[in-house]
């Protein structure tokens, strides 16, 4: 080994580290409790107390208790009619979804082609797109005046299809992600031990995927359980979910107090499933033995596996790409052929009823997007490290806390906004709420993000940078913050595309001489005309490219697969 | 000089350190071997200030530490796996104690380069510390902990995750770097060979407490306690009884050693068999028409002896250049008797099975009975 020999200490006196700066320790017991009062008050403030007066104007409509309006949920043919509507579509949506999907995760988790991580990067935008962006582009391929003859805007069918295009990715990526690392020699053992093909899928393949397909169902349930902006435009006035009936009762009919109740219904259904979810997750926890990726996936051999990948790959490029592109063709498409002129109009108010010109919604979007993000990270950061660094029923308590919002319907935030917000100061029209109903929806996306990686720093690495001197502040400084700022990034870029693309709750409060981009959309849709239309798929051309390019920041951003989304 | 004092700790109800009383001389490295569980990295964590004992004292050249943090006792200490920081380079790391004292950066520079050069990494200064293999990481671990030149240093089973070439390599590179210049260190390990290798000193940790401490050649050859022989790996233990000078044991009859041999008739004693003491005394049909064993080792002066252990051949294992026989005891557990090759004998290839009557020099095959004596010189009895 080496030449020279370092000098080491000589032993005697003290030999101790002087102690340095003091300031920390007067400043810790004044900051702890911040970290932790600052979130929490922040979800007391715009969470709890929104539902709260939900509640209250639910049951307590006129300032007695009455409980009319879930009578009246009852007794109206419409309503029930919704609420019935709300879960047959969105079991049929979360079936189709896995029939749809479960082959393409199989392909992804076991075998090697060319191109294959721009494929499984190809396959999330879908997920990751507006509502509004995905309801135009299937108004563009089915609607009145869209790409295929026949016009299924007004169907069933084309809100399933959305619902599909929309979920494909949590399935590949939730069942396909588990299905990776699952060694294939057990199916080679049930195989050897006189196992059919369809047998060793049903005996053991399918039970060691149970916890991944039914992480993915019941995301995929709860989302088109809550759809709202896929269903206000694609289902016209035939098909309304909860969502859209609270919309209506509160926009169109200003019956506040019914509107209430079925935000009451819907959050009480969301829980419910939560928690069978939670029970049925509990009870199946078993420990699988789980390899590398790499280990388990090789090159398709033969026509016959080269070409269930090509037909996987080749369905996901047309059912999901399609969409897209005709959405982008409509963008250009004019009476005149091909041209920019939507592009163009954009910046004009002339034949809308918007009181601003498109255009500055892609202004107002970004400015709310920004501010959105950076409340969102500082909250949830803060958040964040609270649940990571204490134990104990608080810390669990305020978990489940922070991932309420998760649950909760966009609808219901801007809802419990528009009532909450009225009293002592009327705040419902201030622009101030817009951000911060956005970043309510992002803040779990960025505690999720980074808490995992604040948790992943072990013990030891802390250790070792105390037993080489640093102070606990330093520590952090040194350790802590140069792991987790990566991970804020990500959460910050994801929370600025959740507040891009946000809908349900902007409706609720949005000021008319305000709209951001999504709203800007579906108004124009509600308008007549191709001009009106072609601005339309233009603006969500521009809406898609904008938070397609923060999703891809984030992968840029991303170090290894930490983080839970 | 590191002093211990009746440190004591308990998790709950779980009493994990027992009144521990232990000192480290300066330059001596001093190894805590025992079963996992057994408090010794729990120990080194208490020394470290990472831990906080219920009672007891560290005391450091006579100073008290009770109170004074971990990050400024200007102690090191070398994680299990390494503990690197993985936002960091190989230099960075290196540099980072002394960047906590406030080192000069010129300064820090020129020490990094020394300390990476001492152990042999010194092209490695600006690769990450995610690619580097375990012998290089476990390098870099030990050049970061040694670099703000710490008055003790502390090893918490620093070779454990590598595999058994590379770990007794290292444990022989480190055995040369912590001796030269002479490093004050704790050393937690539960190989017993690793800890003979590195240390000067071993104390043996069972339960919260040091059952036995010393040099490892004095462990060896004196276990003060069955736990501590049974530990150290010695299966041969048995209770035997003195009568004329030899020891009746339920295994069978043979000489004892020179310092248990003024022990009164009818005493009792603990005796450890270890495979050096014992050796194959030819098959038992040799025995039966008295011829002078071939097979009995360096020693050939003790012909066939008349008192001897007798067995079947249970297995024939080879390793490190040579047979050891298992030998299943007729009255007795299953014991391992090296079967030495002498000089100028060829090691006979495979045992081949037996056509005709079997050469003598062919190592025994598995089922033969045999006989197994005792080198009453290498006897040892518990407690002597």
């Amino acid at each position: 080994m080496g030449r020279n020999r370092p000098r080491l200490s000589t032993p005697g006196s003290s030999g101790l580290i002087p102690e340095t700066g003091r300031s920390s320790r007067f400043l810790r017991p004044l900051l702890r409790p911040l970290l932790f009062l600052i979130p929490a008050g922040f979800l007391g403030l715009l969470f709890l107390y929104p539902l709260g007066s939900i509640l209250a104007v639910s049951l307590f409509p006129g300032g007695d208790f009455d409980y009319g309006a879930f009578a009246d949920i009852l007794r109206r043919p419409a309503l029930r009619g919704a609420a019935w509507f709300t879960l047959w579509q969105a079991v049929l949506s979360t079936l189709l979804t896995l029939a749809a999907a479960m082959p393409a995760a199989y392909v992804f988790a076991r075998y090697d082609f060319p191109g294959k991580s721009l494929a499984r990067a190809a396959i999330t935008v879908p997920f990751v797109l507006p509502t509004v962006v995905v309801g135009s582009a299937f108004l563009a391929l089915l609607g009145p005046s869209g790409a295929l003859p026949l016009d299924l805007s007004r169907s069933v069918w084309a809100i399933l299809a959305a619902h599909v295009f929309y979920n494909y990715a949590v399935v590949v990526r939730t069942v396909g992600g588990l299905w990776a690392h699952l060694d294939p020699r057990a199916e080679e053992a049930a195989r050897v031990l006189g196992a059919g093909r369809l047998r060793t899928l049903w005996e053991v393949t399918l039970p060691r995927l149970r916890p991944a397909i039914a992480a993915a169902a019941a995301i995929v349930f709860l989302f088109t359980f809550t759809s709202f902006g896929v269903i206000i435009i694609l289902g016209g006035l035939r098909y309304a979910t909860i969502e859209v009936e609270i919309y209506r009762q509160t926009v169109s009919y200003l019956n506040l107090s019914v509107a209430a109740a079925l935000a009451v219904l819907q959050l009480a259904a969301v829980s419910l499933i939560l928690l069978l979810y939670a029970r049925y997750q509990e009870r199946g926890i078993r420990q699988q033995h789980l390899r590398p990726a790499e280990q388990n996936s090789r090159r398709p051999r033969g026509p016959r596996e080269w070409g269930f990948v090509a037909a996987n790959l080749g369905f996901a490029a047309v059912f999901l790409g399609g969409p897209l592109l005709v959405l982008i063709e409509r963008s250009v498409n004019t009476a005149e052929g091909y041209a920019l002129t939507y592009y163009r109009s954009l910046g004009e108010t002339g034949g809308t009823t918007l009181f601003v010109p498109p255009g500055e919604a892609l202004r107002n979007s970004l400015l709310f997007g920004v501010s959105a993000m950076l409340v969102a990270v500082l909250i949830g950061v803060m958040a964040a490290v609270v649940v990571s660094y204490r134990r104990g029923p608080l810390a669990r308590g305020f978990d489940m806390l922070l991932m309420l919002p998760l649950g909760t319907s966009a609808v219901t935030i801007g809802f419990g906004f528009l009532v909450a917000f009225d009293y002592p100061v009327d705040l419902r029209t201030s622009p101030v709420l817009i951000p911060l109903a956005h970043s309510l929806v992002a803040i779990p996306f960025v505690v999720r993000t980074t808490a995992p990686v604040m948790r992943s720093i072990r013990a030891p690495l802390r250790e070792s940078a105390a037993m080489l001197g640093a102070t606990p502040a330093r520590v952090w400084r040194e350790i802590d913050l140069p792991l987790v700022t990566r991970s804020a990034l990500v959460g910050a870029a994801f929370a600025l595309a959740i507040s891009l693309g946000e809908f349900g709750a902007t409706a609720f409060i949005v000021r008319p001489d305000t709209p951001t981009l999504p709203i800007a959309i579906f108004r124009l849709l509600g308008q007549p005309g191709s001009l009106n239309f072609g601005r339309a798929m233009a603006m969500s051309t521009v809406l898609m490219v904008v938070t397609a390019g923060a999703i891809l920041l984030v992968e840029r951003f991303r170090v290894g697969n930490t983080g839970e989304f | 000089m590191l002093e211990l004092r009746q440190i004591r700790l308990a998790f709950g109800n779980l009493e994990v350190l027992r009144g521990i009383d232990l000192t480290v001389e300066d330059g001596e490295v001093l190894a805590l071997l025992g079963p996992s569980g057994s408090g010794k990295s729990t120990l080194l964590r208490v020394v470290a200030g990472l831990q906080r004992a219920d009672g007891g004292t560290v005391l450091w050249n006579g100073q008290d530490l009770t109170g004074v943090p971990p990050h400024r006792r200007n102690f090191g200490l070398m994680f299990q796996d390494y503990a690197l920081f993985p936002h960091r380079s190989v230099g960075e790391n290196v540099a980072f104690g002394l960047r906590m004292r406030r080192m000069d950066r010129r300064e820090v520079e020129s020490r990094v380069r020394e300390v990476l050069d001492w152990v042999g990494l010194s092209e490695f200064q600006h690769r990450a510390v995610t690619n580097l293999s375990g012998g290089e990481q476990q390098r870099v671990a030990l050049a970061r902990s040694l670099a703000p030149e710490p008055q003790l240093l502390m090893l918490d089973e620093p070779l454990g995750s590598l595999d058994r070439v590379l770990r007794e390599r290292l444990a022989l590179e480190l055995r040369g770097l912590l001796s030269d210049p002479a490093i004050t260190g704790l050393y937690v390990t539960h190989d017993q060979e690793e800890a003979f290798t590195v240390a000067d000193r071993v104390a043996i940790m069972n339960e919260g407490r040091i059952v036995q401490a010393g040099r490892p050649a004095d462990l060896w050859f004196r276990p003060e306690s069955e736990w501590v022989a049974r530990f150290l790996g010695m299966r041969g233990l048995v209770e035997a009884e003195v009568a004329e000078g030899r020891a009746l044991t339920p295994w069978g009859e043979f000489l004892l050693p020179e310092p248990s041999q003024n022990r009164p008739e009818g005493s009792r004693l603990t005796l450890i068999l270890r495979p050096e003491a014992l050796f194959l005394a030819g098959s038992a049909e040799e025995a039966a028409t008295q011829k002078p064993s071939t097979l009995s080792g360096p020693v050939p002066k003790i012909q066939a002896p008349p008192l001897h252990l007798t067995g079947r051949v249970a297995a024939l294992t080879f390793r490190d250049g040579r047979y050891r026989v298992m030998v299943q005891l007729e009255r007795g557990p299953t014991l391992e008797v090296p079967l030495e090759s002498q000089p100028g004998r060829r090691v006979p290839r495979e045992p081949q099975p037996s056509k005709g009557p079997r050469s003598t020099t062919a190592p025994p095959q598995i089922g033969d009975s045999v006989r197994v004596g005792v080198r009453p010189e290498l006897l040892t009895a518990l407690g002597d």
